[in-house]
């Protein structure tokens, strides 16, 4: 049950990434589908934030101005990563701009029609984090904070990046990410609790920190 | 690498977190890759034969040293127009400073950077002997004397020649036509040249009309015709 968080780490410069893209701007078909598997994952979840169920159309749409884009981009790994998630939130703006909706209204939208009760809340906890779940958690958090987090955490951004994708000055970000993660953090606990008290014959829970 | 930032930064990759991250990540539809590639090929087949494409400041997601170094040559060039300006100003004003009269009038100031035998000639016999209007159009405008009509009063030493020449009845030796012929830039193109002092005359410019030159110049204010030009030069 205990999956290590390391592999989610996001190494400095992504040297993978970096070495992917680089042979995609050259032409690399194979090179340019290992990109989309590293950042796609990460950039959907952000979506999913964002315009929640419509997710997968948005990112399809992102994916294609990506790929037309591809040549013009200049970076690593990581720089990637910004680059896409920019392109994405553009994206996704827009798609929200065609429906008349903020971020915000959509994500509670998403999250309150399905939002299970309190008890199995706490069993998803317990099980897995469901992605409904968590979901649920980042649209707890005020908007700034919530897709501040959603580039720290679910993207990979370091702070700088995540403040050039958001057009926002760096300060501001950290401070919102820091905010929403600490939020989060205590959400998180307060689960885990939830789930210790709950689940006494499970042996894993002492290794869930 | 101590520092603050670095520090907190580490509480955004805790394994709970990146648990949360990968539940927020979630499935992905398996279709998406192959939207993805199709993409990837069209885009490639769009772009192929037009090179890379010039990376716009969006797209430069490089390390921030990486970009202040790759902006090394965009200051050195923005600092080299900069300069180019300073310079063109300063030399734009250094000239001025050697006009002898008032900057204004684009016709005299000309003047003393080129010799009017130079200027003088140029105009008429490119404009005036074919008549057409477009051959040298806007060129000759500002720097020759001025266009008949058009123009500001000729300079007054121009108007000085011409009158002379219209008073040197008879052989054109004097003194003051050989000044004109210089000023006019030869003897065949005086006439052209004191056309455009005619405009200031009372008359009108029966403007100099190209098949008279010659005969002008062998006699310049003779009879008949030219007798006309002669009285408009003479101011009568």
């Amino acid at each position: 049950m205990v999956r290590g968080g390391d592999e989610r780490r996001v190494p400095a410069g992504d040297p993978e990434l970096g070495r992917a893209v680089s042979l995609a701007q050259q032409g690399d078909e194979g090179a340019f589908e290992t990109a989309y598997r590293i950042v796609h994952p990460g950039l959907l979840g952000y979506l999913r934030g964002l315009v929640g169920a419509d997710a997968e159309d948005v990112a399809s749409d992102a994916w294609l101005q990506i790929a037309r884009d591809l040549r013009r981009f200049r970076g690593d790994g990581a720089g990637f990563r910004g680059w896409t998630a920019t392109i994405a939130r553009h994206r996704a703006l827009d798609h929200l701009r065609k429906q008349k909706r903020s971020p915000r209204t959509s994500l509670l939208e998403e999250t309150a029609l399905d939002l299970p009760g309190r008890a199995d809340t706490v069993e998803a906890a317990l099980e897995s984090l469901s992605t409904r779940w968590a979901l649920a958690q980042i649209a707890a958090l005020p908007p700034d904070q919530a897709e501040a987090v959603l580039l720290r955490v679910v993207v990979g951004l370091d702070g700088p990046a995540a403040a050039r994708v958001l057009g926002k000055r760096p300060g501001a970000v950290r401070t919102a990410a820091h905010r929403g993660l600490r939020r989060l953090s205590e959400r998180l606990t307060a689960a885990g609790r939830a789930r210790d008290a709950t689940g006494t014959a499970r042996r894993t829970s002492k290794d869930e920190v | 690498m101590r520092r603050k930032v670095h520090v907190t930064d580490a509480a955004f990759t805790t394994p709970e977190m990146g648990r949360f991250a990968d539940a927020v990540r979630g499935g992905a539809e398996p279709e998406g890759v192959d939207r993805a590639l199709t993409a990837f090929r069209e885009a490639l087949g769009a772009t192929d034969g037009s090179g890379p494409r010039r990376p716009r400041p969006r797209d430069d997601w490089r390390p921030v040293r990486d970009r202040r170094w790759a902006r090394v040559p965009l200051r050195a060039a923005l600092g080299a127009a900069v300069a180019g300006v300073t310079l063109g100003g300063v030399a734009l004003a250094a000239g001025t400073g050697m006009l002898p009269g008032p900057a204004g009038t684009d016709g005299p100031e000309r003047r003393p950077t080129r010799p009017p035998g130079v200027d003088a000639p140029r105009t008429p016999s490119a404009t005036r002997p074919d008549g057409a209007p477009g051959s040298t159009g806007p060129g000759p405008s500002s720097p020759v004397p001025p266009e008949p009509g058009t123009r500001d009063a000729p300079a007054p030493d121009q108007v000085a020649l011409c009158r002379a020449r219209g008073k040197g009845n008879g052989p054109n030796q004097g003194a003051a036509f050989r000044r004109l012929v210089e000023a006019a830039g030869g003897a065949s193109a005086v006439d052209a040249y004191c056309a455009t002092v005619d405009v200031p005359a009372p008359t009108g410019p029966p403007s100099a009309a190209p098949g008279r030159s010659k005969e002008q110049q062998a006699a310049p204010p003779a009879r008949g015709r030219s007798g006309k030009t002669a009285g408009v030069g003479k101011g009568r």
